[in-house]
């Protein structure tokens, strides 16, 4: 019994970790935009499948392997941000949704192409000898899933309440105009925030393809379970974005080990029309303002 | 229904008569096109257009006319195909009644559902249609004993008429071509009758609207179900049509398959949406070599149209020449 429940908190900590990087990164973008990135979690897909060529196959060592793969996926993030946004676009919530979705198309498309369309992985950084724990087996890369979300959302948190840039990035976030007129450089700015989510996401692939292993067309599923996980806690909010990731994966953790693995799969998309249905803003967001999405156009 | 249906009675529909010539034109090539297209595969290819565009009239309308993004519209196609099947197949339900029973499973669904989710606006509305959409194929391939699972649901028997089963292309292409112009014709009056300016109305902005004395949320609702209803009958005629259902027509894929008819013929035109699904059905069909590239190709049409024709890309290109046109003249 208490092993059971032991492993199942071990599952939900390695889920929790994944989607908390990956709603954090969400959560920045939409701040910086109002853009709902569909595209966020092929960032995962490709921080993974990179490291399965490089270090999995290509027998780069470590130090070698996780740089190169965070640049090459901060690239297309920028290239992303470029695209999706364009700062004198009037009015078009949907096409700018639509673009994200077709660049979550193209980029798992391009995927399927360059590697192909099985599932990867690549050995565990401290091996799978698996640490004994209250009767339940911990394998060694939860706590490099764990260390590496704490240490990345904790740098982000003193990055953007800190540091001169962080604090010009909120100040896009609550209000564009006022911080352009501030001498803010908005667009850079914008572009920062595309960036910083690339590389959540591409550290999120990097650390959790030896547990969970990665495909092409993986990203689309984890993007929406991170937004919904950034819209539980609150959108826009990097503390409430933690949160709700906790509560899903603790969830979905717990479906799967007493329930079954379908009512898992059901558990999110039911409880993310339940929330959106009585609390519009999020577990974080406050209720003073009803009905959300008020900023139904872009600026 | 029977409110928008006085609605609809009381305020004669002045359709223009560009869409009404449009149409009747297009009753007339159906009519000749077996014998235009030589019948075989052409046809066929013909028929899925017909089925397809159902959903895609319904999307645009909720879309185009309404301005609600809705990512739900394979689910209830899945929906109205898998009722229709189960009814048929499983039950042994006469088709034609069984698609009727769709129907309204379909309708009730859609009430509930747009009941829950039309609250919500832009982003959450999309997520929460997505959902469903998601919900509805977790759903299809883990009751499988239902639905037949990944393996998908087979003999379904196909609609008959006085005891003959409905099996020729030709016979078929009629059919579901006659549902098909009923439906857009249905749409056209729809679009430009009283309730049609309400929905545009409502896209323009909810707040004014209501303050004009419009039930914002009703006519909401109203369009949402007629929408899915469209998605479902297609559904319907696609499960006796094909006599097969795989979980892929219930799938996210699908779904935005849907809106890239729509990116491609424009979002807020009912003609725009027939090209479309005549464009990218063919190009499906006919572009085997194609196939392995779909994914990114149509990724990539995705953003490029978006980004520089967001109400679509036909509607944005008659646009465009409508301007050079003024310039010269």
């Amino acid at each position: 019994m208490l092993a059971d429940f032991v492993q199942t908190v071990f599952a939900a900590l390695s889920i929790g970790s994944m989607y908390a990087l990956v709603a954090v990164g969400v959560t920045l973008v939409y701040s910086a935009t109002r853009i709902i990135n569909f595209a966020q979690g092929e960032f995962v897909m490709l921080g993974g499948m990179i490291m399965v060529s490089l270090y999995g196959e290509g027998g780069w060592p470590l130090w070698a392997a996780v740089p190169v793969t965070l640049l090459l996926t901060a690239a297309l993030a920028a290239l992303l941000g470029l695209v999706a946004y364009r700062p004198g676009r009037q009015g078009a919530l949907i096409s700018v949704l639509i673009i994200t979705i077709g660049a979550s198309m193209a980029i798992s498309g391009s995927a399927f192409h360059v590697w192909d369309g099985d599932v990867h992985r690549f050995p565990a950084f401290s091996g799978d000898a698996p640490i004994k724990f209250l009767g339940a087996a911990l394998a060694p890369q939860t706590l490099w899933i764990f260390g590496a979300a704490v240490l990345c959302i904790g740098a982000l948190f003193l990055f953007l309440h800190h540091s001169l840039w962080g604090k010009a990035m909120r100040a896009c976030a609550i209000d564009r105009t006022a911080a352009a007129l501030m001498g803010i450089p908005v667009g850079p700015t914008v572009l920062a925030s595309f960036v910083l989510a690339g590389l959540l996401g591409s550290i999120a692939g990097i650390v959790i393809t030896p547990l969970t292993m990665v495909d092409y067309s993986g990203g689309m599923l984890l993007a929406i379970k991170g937004f919904s996980a950034a819209m539980l806690g609150g959108m826009g909010n990097v503390a409430g974005a933690v949160l709700g990731s906790v509560v899903f994966a603790v969830l979905e953790a717990f479906a799967a080990t007493y329930l079954s693995s379908t009512v898992k799969e059901l558990i999110t998309f039911v409880v993310i029309i339940l929330v959106l249905m009585f609390l519009p803003n999020g577990l974080l967001g406050g209720r003073q303002q009803r009905g959300l999405a008020q900023e139904d156009t872009l600026e | 229904m029977c409110a928008s249906c006085s609605t609809l009675c009381t305020e004669p529909a002045p359709m223009p008569r560009r869409d009404r010539n449009l149409w009747f034109g297009l009753c007339a090539l159906v009519l000749v096109a077996p014998w235009l297209l030589g019948g075989g595969y052409f046809i066929n290819t013909s028929n899925f257009v017909a089925i397809y565009a159902l959903p895609a009239i319904g999307l645009c309308l909720l879309v185009g006319y309404c301005g609600q993004l809705s990512i739900s519209h394979a689910a209830f196609f899945a929906l109205g195909a898998y009722a229709s099947g189960i009814l048929s197949a499983r039950q042994g339900l006469n088709p034609w009644l069984a698609l009727l029973l769709a129907q309204v499973l379909a309708a009730v669904v859609a009430v509930f559902i747009g009941w829950v989710v039309l609250r919500l606006r832009g982003h959450y509305l999309a997520i929460a249609t997505l959902s469903f959409t998601i919900i509805i194929e977790v759903l299809i391939k883990e009751l499988g004993s239902l639905t037949g699972g990944l393996q998908g649901l087979s003999g379904i028997p196909r609609l008959s008429l006085g005891g003959w089963p409905i099996a020729s292309d030709t016979a078929l292409h009629y059919l579901l071509w006659t549902v098909t112009l009923g439906v857009l014709w249905f749409a056209l009056n729809l679009a430009h009758s009283r309730m049609g300016r309400a929905y545009r109305a409502i896209k323009e902005g909810d707040a004014a609207t209501a303050l004009l004395g419009v039930d914002v949320s009703r006519h909401k609702i109203e369009v949402f179900v007629l929408s899915s209803l469209f998605a479902s009958l297609g559904g319907s005629l696609y499960a006796h049509f094909v006599t097969f259902v795989s979980p892929a027509a219930g799938s996210v894929m699908f779904a935005i398959d849907i809106i890239l008819v729509l990116a491609f013929g424009g979002f807020d035109r009912l003609w725009g949406a027939m090209l479309g699904v005549l464009a990218l059905t063919y190009l499906n069909e006919y572009a085997v070599t194609f196939a392995d590239y779909k994914r990114v190709a149509f990724g990539v049409a995705l953003v490029v149209i978006m980004s520089f024709f967001p109400t679509g890309l036909l509607a944005g290109l008659v646009a465009a020449g409508q301007r050079l046109w003024r310039k010269g003249a």
